[in-house]
């Protein structure tokens, strides 16, 4: 008889007495018992069914739920209507309710289920004290001030998002447009928040500009806006950011040693080069895969700039909107796009933690788009991941994969950085500079039938695969070993969302169904 | 007045009907079993000879009530039962089996109620408060490694696992 002989719901009762300190520990101990701690979530709260604001009032006034709530690390609120911003027995409002009942919680979520109207947070009131210790904030369908996002200090991670379609939009206006996005930024505090998710209407630089030098732990950066992007039809306000891209690189600049992840907001197109080929709405894999015609046509984009004027279109209204025409992308004008944002290609680091011919963004490894292609279509979420790795060349064979710079020692005084971002999914391969491709990378999973090197032929906007003799002649040179980096199209991510959605949490906590689907 | 118990391995225990009322099991069962003796097929005589010296002690305290979400986590245990809690880990988790299975209430029984708010605690376990209070604090301070060791636990982690849980649990460390 011993510990593991207890069923779980005992194991349970003796970890309810103990210290989360001492539940972690617990939960160390072997496979067992942590997946049945896994189900210990005394810290964590879910209300699923708040109709009113007198729910929270009536949990407010249990002397029960509000000893639970007074103790509790984490609360998770989902209305299924909108909270009437009134105030009756405890006079309470959200803000009161966090500072006062709440005041130890970390993180605190608010959803309202897409299906409900947007709602609205009241402004607190001016004698509403700071919340000491949220770090965690996640604000979904309800429209906030800025003086309530001023309320908490410590924030660590914001996730203000609208889920709204453009079509909605068009009714009731209310995805937050730059202005609001640039006041929403003034009021997060600077001096933590290293995770930021903003859905908006477009992109101006200036607002990635005032992040990027307001928060300079900033790792995630997004501006994404959308939840289903098949559903995406008229009204997508479409820019065409070609010009922007250097400005966008500029912007971030700030942030080249911390900002690991960008996504941009559907608003924002790339545009392809155009080509020949273009029967198709969407690329087909092969065609982002880089074989065939690769783009599409998209000779109207300049002239088909819808009559509506888009008066919230950026703060300097440069950004205008298309609605209508078709702004299309190929892989090459978008993994051009990732290049420029990130203003350098290859490197390493070296053992004092110096970069080597490196320039630019270092650590942004994820850069995601939403690319409107014009009235009636749906967006195409990509999502580019940046890979770095080592290539052996002289080696009698030709690589079929990169190698990880991680596992591999240091050569001379150079640390190989490790990269842990390697996906899991169908991958091409795109060289830096418009020579020759110099490998295919191959993960484990790969399904795409091509582990052969292939070429780009930047002048003709198209890839074909190198011929292994070609490929074996180079091989003559003599053998060294350099970090090489390329930019994959996760073409998995498809769900047009980029929410890292606190991601410490929900590996403790996986988000209830309500949040997921 | 009192009712007969017997135990897994046979032997008779002739119990005050006020002591017995104190195991929620047995007080359901002595309306339906008349005079026939209880059969408990689940406790052994020794783990039944140490609750029955608890339902002894205790038999005058009033009965807890249902728990109602404001139970303290407190540890504490008075000094009477810590001295019966005193036993080694056999009989420890013994007991809080037996406690779970007969339904104590002084030992055990906490019911959570508390309407729409979803905690995802175990609090609506039937268990032995003081017995779990007591692994509670054998654990208390203790490294993973020093845990595995007093309960005699093998780590079936593999490295790669290990390193992914040290990373996963720091957002619910007290700070």
């Amino acid at each position: 008889m011993s510990l593991l002989t207890l069923p779980n719901e005992l194991v349970l009762l003796i970890a309810d007495f103990l210290p989360i300190t001492s539940v972690s520990g617990l939960r160390k101990t072997c496979k067992r018992i942590y997946r049945v701690l896994k189900k210990l979530n005394r810290k964590r709260i879910v209300i699923d069914d708040i109709v009113s604001i007198a729910d929270l009032e009536a949990l407010v006034l249990n002397p029960a739920s509000r000893n639970r709530l007074q103790n509790a690390a984490a609360l998770e609120i989902s209305a299924i209507t909108v909270l009437p911003p009134m105030q009756t027995r405890t006079r309470l409002s959200l803000s009161s309710f966090l500072t006062t009942v709440m005041s130890k919680a970390q993180y605190f979520s608010l959803y309202l289920v897409p299906e409900c109207d947007i709602s609205y947070i009241p402004p607190p009131s001016p004698n509403t004290p700071l919340h000491p210790t949220l770090t965690h904030l996640s604000i979904i369908n309800f429209r906030i001030p800025p003086s309530f996002l001023a309320m908490f200090p410590c924030l660590v991670e914001a996730t203000i998002t609208l889920i709204l379609t453009p079509l909605q939009n068009d009714i009731v206006q209310l995805q937050y447009r730059p202005k609001d996005v640039q006041a929403i930024l003034l009021a997060l505090p600077s001096a933590t928040l290293q995770r930021l998710t903003v859905t908006c209407t477009n992109l101006p630089p200036e607002i990635l500009a005032l992040a990027a030098q307001r928060f300079p732990l900033l790792t995630h950066l997004s501006f994404v806006w959308a939840d289903a992007p098949d559903r995406m039809l008229g009204g997508v306000e479409s820019t065409d950011i070609s010009r922007s891209l250097q400005q966008y690189a500029e912007a971030i600049a700030p942030l080249s040693n911390t900002l690991q992840a960008l996504y941009l907001p559907a608003c924002v197109g790339v545009p392809s080069f155009t080509s020949k080929f273009a029967p198709n709405a969407i690329p087909t894999g092969d065609e982002l895969l880089g074989e065939g015609g690769v783009l599409l046509s998209a000779p109207e984009i300049t002239d088909s700039l819808g009559p509506r004027a888009f008066s919230g279109a950026g703060l300097t209204g440069v950004n205008r909107p298309m609605t209508r025409g078709r702004v299309s992308v190929g892989l090459k004008g978008l993994l051009d796009a990732c290049r420029t944002l990130v203003k350098g290609t290859g490197g390493v680091k070296r053992t004092d933690g110096t970069l080597v011919g490196v320039h630019g963004m270092y650590e942004l490894v994820k850069i995601g788009w939403l690319i409107p292609q014009g009235d009636g279509m749906p967006l195409l979420p990509i999502e580019c991941v940046r890979r770095r790795g080592v290539v052996k060349f002289g080696a009698a064979t030709p690589p079929s994969s990169v190698e990880d710079a991680s596992g591999l020692p240091a050569i001379g005084n150079l640390v190989l950085r490790d990269v842990n971002n390697a996906p899991s999914r169908p991958t091409v391969a795109i060289g830096k500079g418009p020579g020759v491709l110099t490998s295919l990378s191959s993960p484990t999973t790969h399904h795409i039938p091509r582990s052969v090197p292939i070429t780009h032929h930047a002048d003709q906007h198209s890839f074909s695969p190198v011929q292994i003799t070609a490929y074996g002649a180079r091989n003559t040179a003599p053998v060294y070993r350099e970090e090489t980096e390329y930019w994959y199209p996760n073409m998995e991510w498809v769900d047009g969302c980029a929410w890292p959605a606190f991601s410490e949490i929900e590996a403790i906590f996986p988000r209830p169904a309500f949040m997921r689907y | 007045m009192s009712i007969t118990i017997v135990t897994s391995d046979n032997e008779q225990f002739c119990v005050e009907k006020l002591v017995a009322q104190r195991i929620a099991l047995i007080e359901d069962m002595v309306e339906n079993a008349g005079d026939r003796p209880i059969p408990l097929p689940n406790v052994t005589a020794s783990v039944l000879r140490k609750i029955l010296e608890y339902c002894e002690h205790h038999k005058n305290d009033p009965l807890p009530p249902y728990d109602d979400g404001s139970r303290s986590r407190t540890t504490h245990i008075s000094e009477w039962d810590q001295k019966f809690i005193t036993v080694d880990q056999e009989m420890l988790f013994e007991i809080i089996l037996a406690a779970n299975y007969l339904e104590m209430k002084p030992l055990l029984y906490v019911r959570l109620n508390v309407p729409r708010v979803q905690c995802l605690t175990a609090c609506n376990a039937v268990a032995g408060d003081i017995g779990c209070k007591t692994v509670a604090n054998m654990i208390k301070g203790k490294s993973p490694e020093e845990i595995r060791k007093l309960f005699n636990i093998v780590n079936n982690f593999t490295p790669e696992e290990e390193a992914q849980i040290r990373k996963e649990a720091e957002w619910a460390e007290d700070r």
